[in-house]
């Protein structure tokens, strides 16, 4: 039985294997949607996780428990995702295999359809996969700021509250660093005809 | 009301997408849009490009791996980090539940406990006597109704 988030976070302090195995089952989706979109790349974005979900597990005493656990996640993700861009920039780094649209569609988004009802159609197919290769390519050219406010906000849907805890930014500054981020996508996309 | 400047007006987009805008900024927006084209364009653009990104976010399912080997995954990786000490390899005893346990634990003290009150030899039961050699003994309480000579 899946513990609650209360009970869980206790267990995680005392290095409980079962919880954090249930911690890692719970998240690791959405980590993964976070660091796969932020990187472009899923091999990359996996290990990147796995990375992420040890941090947790050695550093769940410092989480005061002020914010949800998911979003504590998010924070670490975030910052592990903004090191890794920074070594992998250095490395002039720029596959974006992962997102090669003909080789998606095993999971299922948290809150999307499910994926029978998502499916498209053959003559709607191409049309779909060039639209999401279009937008994956914009959101990769973005400033790294913009890019994560964009993913969380416009793709994870998570609030602004949430994007202030796990950005650390108040509200204000999230909101029109968004709409700066936001407009400079839409420059893009229009460029490349969308 | 004040007439909006076209920065002004690209300034809000954001917030009507997001629905947080208030119904008076709402109305100032809509009247700059009805009679400013190139604003109108922006705002179309704008749509699209949030439509497009909705979809892309819906409808692309990122190759995630599979749910159970990354889990395992990571397992093995803090095990072997931690020396075994973590998510190491467990003996019966570390793959049973604590209660489990402590309830074998009382049936084997119970166990232990019934047998040796059965038991012949056990101390929980009076010693038999020893059979001397061409004698034949007699039970402790009868030989002790024998009278003295
Ligand atoms: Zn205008």
């Amino acid at each position: 039985m899946a513990l609650d988030e209360a009970t869980l976070i206790k267990r995680l302090r005392e290095r409980d294997e079962r919880a954090f195995r249930q911690l890692v089952d719970e998240h690791q989706n959405r980590v993964f949607g976070l660091l796969v979109r932020m990187i472009g790349n899923a091999s990359e974005a996996e290990d990147l996780m796995q990375e992420v979900f040890i941090q947790v597990f050695k550093a769940i005493d410092q989480f005061r428990g002020d914010a949800k656990l998911s979003t504590w996640l998010y924070r670490i993700a975030a910052n592990t995702c903004k090191n890794r861009m920074k070594y992998l920039n250095r490395r002039s780094y720029s596959k974006t295999d992962a997102l090669d649209p003909t080789t998606e569609g095993a999971e299922v988004e948290a809150g999307g359809q499910p994926l029978a009802a998502r499916v498209p159609t053959p003559d709607r197919m191409l049309e779909g996969q060039q639209l999401d290769a279009i937008v994956q390519e914009a959101i990769a050219t973005l400033d790294e700021d913009h890019k994560l406010l964009v993913v969380l906000r416009d793709m994870q849907d998570l609030s602004y509250e949430e994007i202030c805890e796990v950005t650390g930014l108040n509200e204000g500054t999230v909101k029109s660093r968004l709409h700066r981020a936001r407009m400079a996508l839409k420059e893009k996309l229009a460029k490349r005809g969308v | 009301m004040n007439d909006l400047t076209h920065e002004q007006a690209q300034e809000l987009f954001s917030d009507r997408y997001d629905g947080t805008l208030a119904p008076e900024r709402d109305a100032e927006l809509a009247a700059h849009l009805s009679s400013c084209e190139p604003c109108r364009r922006e705002q179309a653009e704008f749509e699209d490009a949030m439509k497009a990104v909705k979809t892309a976010s819906v409808k692309r399912s990122p190759r995630a791996p599979d749910q159970k080997e990354f889990t395992a995954r990571v397992e093995r990786t803090l095990s072997a980090r931690s020396d075994g000490r973590f998510f190491g390899p467990k003996g019966i005893w570390g793959t049973m539940p604590m209660a489990i346990i402590s309830l074998l634990m009382l049936a084997i003290t119970l166990a232990i406990y019934l047998i040796a009150k059965r038991s012949t030899t056990g101390s929980l039961k009076e010693p038999i006597q020893r059979r001397d050699h061409g004698g034949e003994q007699l039970p402790r309480d009868l030989r002790n109704e024998l009278p003295r000579p």
